[in-house]
């Protein structure tokens, strides 16, 4: 059965939780670097394990975020909801609100598709 | 969530392709169209305008076509539209004291709009408002009322004024917006009057942007930036004001082969371009100019001065 399509409200409402394997470096230019272990389709992963090609189905990937994406990333603490974390990224940079809703979103958007951080739906 | 509507005590102007408004801040801006806005919250939406342009003969026969018009945009967006009269509140029709206001709904879901007739300037704009479901209706109409008061179709004077999120800006009304981009970090707006452009622009935050360089390294990243043999061939200058302002003015030389070529070239031969940090707002703003001819410093001067932006 397909989920329940969350309203604007509640998706705003909603807690990002960071992926506990998700392991951060940061570096002197205040960027930072974030390995995580690639999740693979199902099917994908099959097509590996018949091509006994199983160490290519746990790959390490890096993502490199710039001062924007690691103060983002410092936000999201497993407490705060999508929308704290966006009014807190204007605060800190001064920037319009829609603007700072659009980047935010966006880039929480690229950290689940890419299995960093989940969404938690707050009570 | 609260529904952020309950607070009306901070209002904010929209000012865009001939016409201008003051509304909640908490209604922000959701899609911009050439002549089209659509406002919300940060939950729900609150209000759509459509606008036509000013007319000089004030036919029967222009406002029939407006509202056909007005009606098939309708038509197509709300399907199984049947258009009935509506009147609209009374608060709303005082509102407008100036303009000839007419009002239609339709069922399923149900919605009415509110077409506007300038009676000076003739332009016709279509309103649509969203009541949100625990908005009480007293405050709704107040709110209604209000934005409408301040509604302005055409200018007193012969500038046009600009304001969407958090750019403000004054030009003279013969400029038309030819092209805009509004992205998170970055903004631009490019006007075109006869032989002359303005571009408007606009990133933030400056405080990441100039992290480790000074404001003319960052200008000089600009893909319009002078090329260096442009700068030791002298038809260049670059002045650097402060640390916080930076400009250049590119002349074709005067050689026979230049003035043929900017004779015979359909593109823009002089450009002037002006960039500040406003360290207050956290912005970096730029204005450039290019045309045929060397540019109106006094215009060039006053398009700077009116160009900032707002508080975040």
């Amino acid at each position: 059965m397909k989920p329940a399509q969350l309203s604007r409200t509640d998706a705003l409402g909603c807690i990002p939780i960071r992926n506990s394997m998700v392991v951060e470096s940061r570096m002197d230019s205040g960027e930072m670097l974030l390995s995580y272990t690639e999740t693979l389709k199902p099917w994908f992963a099959g097509i590996l394990r018949l091509m006994k090609k199983e160490s290519e189905i746990r790959r390490t990937r890096k993502l490199q975020l710039d001062i924007l994406g690691a103060g983002v990333w410092d936000l999201v603490d497993g407490k705060s909801t999508v929308m704290e974390i966006i009014d807190s990224f204007a605060g800190i940079h001064q920037l319009y609100h829609k603007e700072a809703e659009v980047s935010v979103i966006q880039f929480l958007r690229e950290l689940g598709r890419r299995g960093i951080v989940g969404m938690k739906q707050a009570m | 969530m609260m529904d952020e509507t309950s607070d009306i005590t901070q209002w904010d102007e929209i000012a865009w392709n001939g016409i201008a408004f003051q509304k909640p801040s908490c209604w922000e801006i959701a899609t911009i169209g050439l002549n089209y806005l659509m406002l919300g919250t940060q939950t729900d939406p609150r209000m759509e305008i459509n606008w036509g342009k000013p007319s000089k003969a004030a036919s029967h026969h222009h406002r029939l076509k407006q509202l056909k018009a007005a009606k098939r945009y309708l038509g197509h967006r709300k399907q199984c539209l049947s258009a009935d009269a509506w009147n609209p509140p009374q608060s709303w029709l005082d509102a407008l004291p100036t303009h000839e206001v007419g009002g239609f709904s339709w069922k399923n879901p149900p919605g009415n709009a509110l077409i506007v007739s300038c009676s000076s300037c003739n332009r016709t704009s279509l309103f649509q408002f969203y009541q949100s479901s625990s908005e009480d209706h007293a405050h709704f109409h107040t709110i209604v009322s209000k934005l409408l008061s301040t509604f302005r179709d055409h200018s007193g004077n012969n500038l046009q004024r600009w304001a969407v999120f958090d750019i403000r800006a004054t030009l003279p009304a013969a400029f038309q917006i030819k092209s805009y981009q509004f992205s998170p970090g970055f903004m631009e707006m490019v006007f075109f009057t006869n032989g002359l452009k303005i571009s408007l622009y606009r990133w933030s935050p400056a405080s990441v942007l100039l992290a480790g360089r000074k404001l003319s390294e960052f200008a000089g990243l600009l893909p319009f930036y002078p090329e260096p043999s442009l700068m030791e061939a002298g038809s260049t200058s670059e002045t650097i004001g402060d640390v916080n302002r930076m400009e250049w003015v590119r002349v074709p030389s005067f050689s026979l082969l230049n003035r043929l070529a900017a004779f015979l070239s359909v593109g823009f031969s002089h450009q002037r371009f002006l960039i500040r940090h406003i360290a207050e707002t956290n912005r970096i703003l730029a204005v450039r100019s290019e045309s045929r001819q060397s540019v109106d410093s006094n215009l060039f001067d006053q398009v700077v001065a009116d160009y900032e932006t707002s508080a975040a």
